[in-house]
């Protein structure tokens, strides 16, 4: 039973961001207090639906039979049932509202957003949005890998091994392009073989062993292989290996499978 | 190009829902042009994701195309949209016959127990009534406003990437090239039955062919859609909804409302203490299904009750949609799937011991049903 609860423990500090988020937290555990007190309405609205799920959540023995077994590692997602920015911005637009005097009201009102902005983090920034490289709003060196390797023309739909940073993003512009492995490789999607694990061990490698990797893809009838020539050393010439060099796009070489 | 995009966009999320959901709202008997829009808006919404989960599921477990699933969709839409017409036209004629009048009387005389949202809000008089208040409301609407269209515009001019559109957008981009239902593999592009790893969830949880038929409609490239279109007008709407329960709890004192969708921007906007945040959820990937049951069904859910809670004799008519939104949390994501039947259950008991009606109780309880049938059908792998 405490094991449970410690899952839950974790599970609650991983949704609000450990100590970073443990300010709104005490707010909204606040907001929710007041709401108790602001009246019937409020208490009906906000106070016993948030305690009520709250309790659910926080219940071991459904951690233990539900949480644990269909929701490893994403319990904390069921606390979005907490309508914990609704009640806040309630419960401060309420007490806002108390105050009589307008300039003291906007000033009260503005220092409350002041207090968030301070005791938050901010969602725009360098690191969750950047200027869009195209349209599309993917990598624009993993469409042009894949508008290279599909204007081949070798077949309606082409097997490739490229780079770990352009796994997630190709599939998402072509479909004419399968992968010999993606996504996968972090344990998402669906399974992967150990030809694909072992080629895949060999691409986190500086100095990747070129054999076992062409060895694999020729196996598995893989026609282009990309590699990006900027963080792995890469011999120029693979025909010895049965691929030839077919273009390099900056930092991105090319490989084709048969003679050239 | 992209005039032509954003009008296909403005049908589909917003015309088009706002069309479908005249007939809930003539349902509910709602007053007041913007309320009334803004509720068919959004439960036309809801309905055009249930209308989508009752028919995908069955089309890809037989195998049919996208065209299909397409064709269907819109033969439906278009009968609750000649429905809505026909109902539209149905009430002119009672207005006309008098019945404007009738109703005009129902107003001024609520029936007992019944609690409108002017009357149910706080006094207007906490916060003075002279001119002041006035100019303010005006500045804090037009904060608001701006505020919020910072954050729809944000994700429409910007990139962020998130590694799970490797199976949702890649997903999607077969669907519409190949004109199938979730029968690539999307990693290896191989021929597939669902069945394969996380795309099982997928059958049950269709979202990806849904944002698919959209795509289709409108000619829209997947990833163009989900990272640059849809963030825009999702949020607006998502905002529509938390200005709706703004509305419900400060009725017609408008500083509030405005005031409340300040406070809550502000808490989006600077709530990425985590990842996992409504906040990190909603502004940063709100077109993939589990974003939506955070931004938007979720807080549909919490918007139907405060109604059914503040209705009093009338709350039965705020119970039938929660079925529609019951059938959209199962389109949307597995965790939808779960949690609208928890909230349901949450909700519907307070709603026991606040009103004592077993009957409407029961009828909230009942709406689990869609989600629960969803979810027995995904555990077996019927």
């Amino acid at each position: 039973m405490l094991a449970d609860f410690y899952s839950i423990w974790d599970n609650f500090k991983n949704f609000i961001g450990g100590r970073d988020g443990i300010i709104h937290w005490g707010i909204f555990c606040l907001a929710l207090v007041l709401c108790f007190l602001l009246g019937k309405r409020s208490k009906r609205l906000f106070f016993w639906p948030a305690a009520l799920t709250l309790l659910f959540l926080a219940n071991p023995l459904f951690y233990r039979y539900v949480g644990s077994r269909f929701f490893a590692g994403v319990y904390w997602r069921l606390f979005w049932m907490i309508p914990i920015s609704f009640i806040i911005a309630y419960v401060l637009t309420r007490l806002a509202g108390r105050i009589k005097r307008q300039l003291l009201r906007v000033a009260a009102a503005a220092a409350a957003v002041l207090v968030i902005a301070v005791s938050g983090e901010r969602i725009y920034n360098d690191v969750t949005f950047t200027e869009a490289e195209n349209e599309y709003k993917l990598p624009q060196a993993a469409i042009d890998v894949a508008d290279v390797m599909a204007a081949a023309g070798v077949n309606w739909k082409v097997k490739v091994i490229v780079p770990n940073e352009l796994l997630c993003y190709i599939r998402q512009y072509r479909c004419d392009i399968g992968l010999f492995y993606g996504r996968n490789v972090g344990g998402f999607i669906s399974g992967i073989g150990e030809d694909e694990a072992a080629v895949y061990q060999q691409m986190c490698q500086e100095k990747p062993d070129v054999s076992v990797i062409t060895e694999l893809a020729k196996k598995h009838e893989v026609v282009f292989l990309c590699f990006n020539v900027a963080e792995q050393k890469i011999p120029e010439d693979l025909s010895e290996y049965g691929y030839h060099f077919y273009r390099e796009l900056g930092d991105y070489r090319i490989y084709k499978l048969g003679d050239e | 190009m992209i005039y032509k995009d954003l009008i296909y966009m403005c049908v589909l999320i917003i015309l088009l829902p706002a069309w479908i959901g005249v007939l809930w709202v003539n349902r509910i008997s709602l007053k007041g042009r913007i309320s009334r829009f803004c509720n068919a808006w959004m439960l036309g919404t809801v309905t055009m994701l249930a209308v989508g989960q009752i028919i995908l599921v069955p089309m890809i477990i037989s195998e049919r195309t996208l065209t299909d699933a397409v064709n269907l969709w819109k033969l439906l839409l278009t009968v609750l949209a000649v429905l809505s017409f026909l109902d539209v036209l149905r009430q002119k004629a009672m207005q006309s016959g008098g019945e404007e009048r009738r109703e005009a009387v129902f107003i001024r005389l609520p029936r007992p127990g019944e609690e409108p949202p002017e009357k149910a809000a706080e006094p207007a008089g906490t916060l003075g009534g002279n001119r002041d208040k006035a100019v303010w409301t005006v500045i804090f609407g037009v904060l608001a406003a701006v505020l919020i269209f910072i954050q729809a515009y944000i994700p429409m001019k910007y990139q962020h990437i998130d590694d799970d559109d490797a199976r949702y957008v890649s997903e999607e981009v077969s669907a519409v090239v190949h004109d199938t239902l979730l029968k690539d593999d999307p990693i290896t592009a191989d021929y597939m039955y669902w069945d394969v790893g996380e795309v099982k969830k997928d059958l049950t949880s269709p979202w990806t062919m849904y944002v698919a038929m959209y795509c289709r409609i409108a000619g829209i490239a997947p990833a163009v859609f989900s990272h640059t279109y849809f963030p825009f007008f999702m949020i607006i709407t998502c905002y529509v909804l938390y200005g709706m329960i703004g509305n419900v709890l400060f009725g017609r004192d408008k500083e509030k409302l405005f005031l409340f969708l300040i406070f809550l921007s502000a808490l989006h906007i600077w709530g990425y203490t985590s990842t996992h945040t409504l906040g990190a959820m909603f502004l940063l990937r709100i077109w993939q299904g589990k974003a939506m049951v955070a931004g938007f069904i979720l807080p549909l859910l919490f918007y139907l009750f405060y109604r059914i809670y503040t209705s009093g004799k009338r709350a039965g008519r705020w119970i039938t949609p929660l079925y529609a939104v019951s059938f959209a949390a199962s389109l949307l994501s597995g965790m939808g799937m779960v949690m609208a039947p928890i909230m349901l259950a949450v909700y519907g008991l307070l709603h026991l011991l606040y009103s004592r009606n077993v009957k409407q109780t029961l009828a909230v309880w009942a709406a689990v049903a869609p989600c629960g049938l969803y979810l027995i059908f995904y555990l077996t792998g019927i």
